[in-house]
């Protein structure tokens, strides 16, 4: 999983993620590395500044197909998806 | 002098014994080998068998679904003039599921015809081994026969002189060895010389009765001498009893060595002799001084000579020289390949098995990777540059991974069909894989179940470098499980789950 340090991931966080998510969905992240990359850099574009905590608390989220992930989003008006998800990133489930 | 007979020829017999016990376990070491062979051979012909089952259990399902397809034809030709839709429809879905039901069985034919090809490639592995190994244990127990049925027979005689005749051995004459015949006089005086090495080593060892034996043997030497026997064969009868009769006194142990460059033809000569002899001195008193004394009479042969021959028959299992190894090899893989075509019908691909090959000049000496890196590199920039790809954008080790591996034919077969189903080619930077791992029609059959599972390309193109780790059947499986649901999973889902049955999981 050393890609996610490329994502700016702290050792710490990584940890964290092992010991929260189970065995299938840490294959996943290990297997899918671009997949899960592309998803998140997508993420990021919107200038989320807690992007991270996004990508530890909704993980799943992130091995959706990247098109399917993308339309998730485009469906809402930007500036509103951005303060609402920063105000509470649970908000991501419910989209 | 009995009693020292006796145990003199108890000495003897075991050494037979022990020779004979060597013999009996060749001979049982060979049957093992042989019987493992047949297993291995029997267990291939097994595999040939559920191969040409599953071979035909292939044709008849694709023979069915082409009679399913003709059905499904005539179906909608039949039905559509008569605008009965819905039955056109509920036919589909029927014959469909039945010729995927087919093509399911049929991967999974193939993916068990793979396996047992697999296993057969390790039992030829196998049985080049054991034919190898038991073509040097032919020869080992060759050579211990040889020596059993000579040590048998002649220390056999020598026991049977003893004891018949334990009162007057000092009267035996050794049998007149016809080859000595050549040896001139000259020679022989010149080599009595050397014989002063039994004085030498009776004082080294200070043994009277060892002192008395050379002493003896030094006259029936002079006597010997003094006979002038000549003949032309008896250089080769000499060699024979020198190097068998050895034996026997050299097993013990190797301190005798340094003693190894006198030589002395004569008392060659006169071995018999001693062999008569020995039986009364020192052989049973002090093993030693007769190792002494043996090493110290060694004529013509170089004892390392000598000590080669024993290994041969006691120890060495490779002692055939490396060149004529190496061709007993090729012609036993010749053999083995020939029988597994008979067995198989086909003869076994094993680059199928090389993964990191090493190419050869045009005299067969291995080309350096730096060399085949560089002549690679120019051709597959080309074919890289005019299909799009830019071979500098890969990694610099996943570049040398590509040279090094470099089949036109097969990275121009791979873009032709990532182009032909619209995959991003700037996926491959981070796929070299699929140009050395998979064929095109391996690409082109995952790509189809992807797309047909109504993945999108760009998913399909994140994931390329997983593509050779992802079995067909398995996939086609897991497709098959999420039903009508499958255009709702997410590629990660869809690859986790035939990796999961891959597994072995449900």
């Amino acid at each position: 999983m050393e890609y996610l340090f490329d994502l700016d991931l702290t050792l710490e966080e990584i940890n964290k993620i092992k010991s929260t998510y189970d065995q299938k969905d840490l294959e996943k992240l290990e297997f899918f590395s671009r997949l899960v990359t592309t998803n998140y850099n997508h993420l990021k574009s919107y200038g989320i500044n807690n992007i991270k905590a996004c990508f530890m608390n909704h993980l799943k989220m992130f091995f959706y197909n990247p098109d399917k992930f993308r339309s998730i989003f485009n469906k809402y008006d930007r500036t509103d998806l951005v303060r609402c998800i920063e105000k509470n990133d649970a908000v991501l489930e419910k989209l | 002098m009995d009693s020292m007979i006796r145990e003199t020829n108890e000495n003897l017999k075991a050494i037979i014994d022990t020779m004979k016990n060597n013999l009996d376990a060749s001979i049982e070491t060979l049957n093992n080998i042989q019987m493992q062979m047949d297993k291995k051979v029997e267990e291939a012909k097994k595999y040939k068998i559920q191969v040409d089952e599953a071979k035909e259990k292939i044709n008849l399902l694709e023979s069915e679904n082409k009679d399913l397809e003709m059905s499904l034809a005539e179906l909608q030709e039949k039905y559509s003039k008569m605008n009965l839709l819905s039955v056109i429809e509920a036919g589909n879905k029927e014959i469909k599921a039945k010729i995927n039901e087919n093509l399911i069985s049929i991967s999974k034919e193939k993916e068990h015809i793979a396996e047992l090809t697999n296993k057969a490639r390790t039992i030829k592995d196998l049985l080049i081994n054991l034919k190898k190994d038991k073509t040097i244990k032919e020869e080992r127990l060759e050579n211990i026969k040889i020596s059993y049925e000579y040590y048998n027979e002649r220390l056999t005689e020598i026991i049977d002189y003893a004891t018949n005749n334990s009162n007057n051995l000092s009267d035996y004459k050794a049998p007149i060895i016809d080859s000595f015949k050549e040896q001139d006089s000259k020679n022989l005086n010149g080599e009595i010389e050397n014989t002063l090495i039994f004085d030498e080593i009776a004082n080294i060892d200070g043994n009277k009765n060892f002192k008395d034996e050379m002493t003896f043997i030094n006259n029936q030497i002079d006597e010997n001498i003094n006979n002038e026997v000549k003949d032309e064969n008896t250089e080769n009868e000499i060699d024979t009893n020198t190097d068998s009769l050895e034996n026997p006194f050299l097993n013990d142990t190797n301190e005798t060595e340094d003693t190894s460059e006198t030589s002395n033809d004569d008392t060659n000569f006169d071995f018999d002799f001693d062999m008569g002899n020995l039986s009364d001195n020192s052989l049973t008193e002090n093993n030693t001084n007769n190792e002494d004394l043996n090493n110290s009479e060694i004529s013509d042969m170089d004892i390392n000579q000598i000590n080669d021959k024993i290994d041969d028959l006691f120890t060495t299992v490779n002692s055939i020289p490396e060149t004529e190894d190496k061709k007993e090899t090729l012609n036993i893989e010749q053999k083995i390949d020939n029988a597994y075509n008979e067995v198989f019908g086909q003869p076994l691909e094993n680059n199928e098995i090389k993964k990191d090959p090493t190419m050869t000049d045009i005299f067969g000496n291995p080309i350096k990777e730096e060399t085949i890196n560089k002549a690679n590199e120019k051709q597959i920039e080309e074919m890289f540059t005019v299909n799009g790809i830019n071979l500098k954008q890969f990694k610099e080790e996943d570049q040398n991974y590509l040279k090094q591996n470099y089949n036109e034919q097969n990275y121009q077969n791979i873009i032709n069909t990532l182009n032909r189903n619209n995959i991003n080619l700037d996926n491959v930077y981070y796929a070299p894989n699929i140009f050395v791992e998979m064929t095109d029609s391996e690409l082109e059959n995952i790509l189809n179940k992807l797309i047909g599972a109504g993945q999108s390309l760009e998913a399909i193109g994140l994931i390329l470098e997983k593509f050779p780790r992802i079995k067909n059947y398995n996939l086609d499986q897991a497709i098959m499980n999420y039903g009508e649901y499958i255009k709702d999973i997410d590629i990660t889902e869809l690859i986790m789950k035939a990796k999961e049955l891959s597994n072995g999981g449900n």
